[in-house]
């Protein structure tokens, strides 16, 4: 992808979609510099796999490519990006059964800086990361989702109610059994370590 | 609130998506019951420890990934459009474009003029140099003699002026003729009256009288 002015970093939703509307190459790079982190680390959680989540973040900008020009603005970008990113995800796990990390979790650790910890500190954190990962990849898809939406992800209960297309009921109850599901996981596995 | 608080309920109280009321009763109850208190407890620390999950780096060359296939997808430039990229971007520059635009819309506005000027002046010439019906060999000449501007009726006779010489119609302007002169003596007066019918033409006239070519100059 090309470099892009502020101006155009800058762009409006509507202005991006316009311009996309109209053959401007530029607006669909701005929309995936502005989404490709968020979509990734979604397609990642949801995964448990760096390789598949590279899958599948081109899946998913391919399909916002192609129907961008379409998009009416009755949800933000966002919501409706991360719409496209949950049915590319549950599409793949209906073909390949996705439950569960494909990879060992502490592999799948590379890419997770922590320059802030020593070393002793750090292998305690990847213990419990693998732990958390690991847990997080044996809840059902639909919790995982919620609480990946929310917890990782920071929308709102009306914005993830967009992405999953179910009521802002139904996503309080998916958020809260799912991170009732990981707790008992988590609990259940670990050890509480008290930094000195 | 008497009962104990819903999952549900101590979820929502932990995202702050309750409406006043419901917040106001789980509150009341967490600061009352050690085990609601203690499951919210439990809610945080699950929701600390996924927030603790750092965001992980795109892999390097995912974006060159995505934008050959996006290319694939777009159709094929055209000649303009690879122009309009040249110009934008390469050594011609906006300004100078602009100048080009405009001298070659001058260019197509003097050439239409000109072509246009010169279709007139053709059509004019064409008038001038028109040949008479008797040397085109056209059937309908009187209608086409009675067009042109050079020719007169007079006294019965159609006249074309050739040059400074009014010619009567079908006379050969270069055959024999007599050449009678002003004050010629011994003119038959049918010939004289005939000179006189045909002054108003002004000029030299050649004309048949019975079985003879003449040619005279009625004008005093």
């Amino acid at each position: 992808m090309t470099h892009l002015g502020l101006a155009a970093l800058e762009s409006t939703e509507s202005e991006l979609v316009e311009r996309h509307r109209y053959g401007d190459p530029e607006a669909f790079e701005v929309v995936y510099q502005r989404f490709e982190r968020l979509v990734f680390n979604l397609a990642l959680r949801l995964s448990g796999d760096p390789e598949e989540a590279a899958d599948l973040v081109q899946e998913v900008f391919l399909r916002v490519y192609k129907n961008l020009g379409g998009f009416r603005g009755r949800s933000t970008l966002k919501t409706w990006i991360f719409r496209v990113a949950v049915n590319c995800c549950r599409s793949r796990l209906g073909r390949k059964r996705w439950s569960r990390a494909r990879r060992d979790p502490a592999e799948s650790l590379e890419e997770l800086p922590d320059p802030g910890r020593g070393p002793e500190d750090r292998a305690l954190v990847r213990g419990l990361r693998a732990s958390l990962e690991e847990a997080l990849a044996e809840i059902p898809l639909p919790f995982r989702e919620a609480v990946i939406l929310r917890d990782l992800q920071g929308l709102s209960y009306r914005e993830i109610s967009g992405v999953l297309g179910v009521r802002i009921g139904t996503v309080r109850s998916r958020i809260a059994r799912g991170r009732e599901r990981l707790r008992r996981r988590l609990e259940t596995s670990e050890w509480r370590v008290t930094p000195p | 609130m008497a009962s104990h608080t819903t999952l549900e309920q101590l979820s929502g109280y932990l995202d702050r998506e309750l409406g006043e009321n419901q917040r106001r009763a789980v509150a009341e109850h967490v600061g009352e019951c050690a085990a609601c208190r203690e499951r919210l407890a439990g809610l945080e620390r699950v929701v600390r420890k996924l927030k603790r999950l750092e965001s992980a780096g795109v892999p390097a060359g995912l974006g060159h990934l995505v934008e050959r296939q996006v290319a694939s997808l777009r159709p094929p430039r055209g000649a303009l459009e690879r122009l309009g990229d040249r110009t934008a971007h390469g050594p011609v520059q906006p300004p100078l474009l602009g100048l080009f635009g405009v001298l070659l819309a001058l260019a197509i506005i003097l050439f239409l003029f000109s072509y246009g000027v010169a279709r007139r002046e053709a059509d004019h010439l064409e008038l001038i140099y028109q040949r008479s019906p008797a040397e085109e060999g056209v059937a309908d000449a009187g209608a086409a003699a009675a067009a042109e501007a050079d020719v007169r009726e007079l006294a019965g006779r159609r006249f074309r002026l050739v040059g400074e010489l009014w010619l009567e119609e079908g006379v050969d302007a270069d055959a024999p003729a007599w050449r009678i002169e002003g004050g010629s003596p011994g003119l038959e007066p049918e010939l004289v009256a005939e000179i006189e019918r045909l002054r108003p033409l002004g000029g030299p006239v050649r004309f048949r009288f019975r079985d003879r070519l003449v040619e005279i100059d009625p004008a005093p």
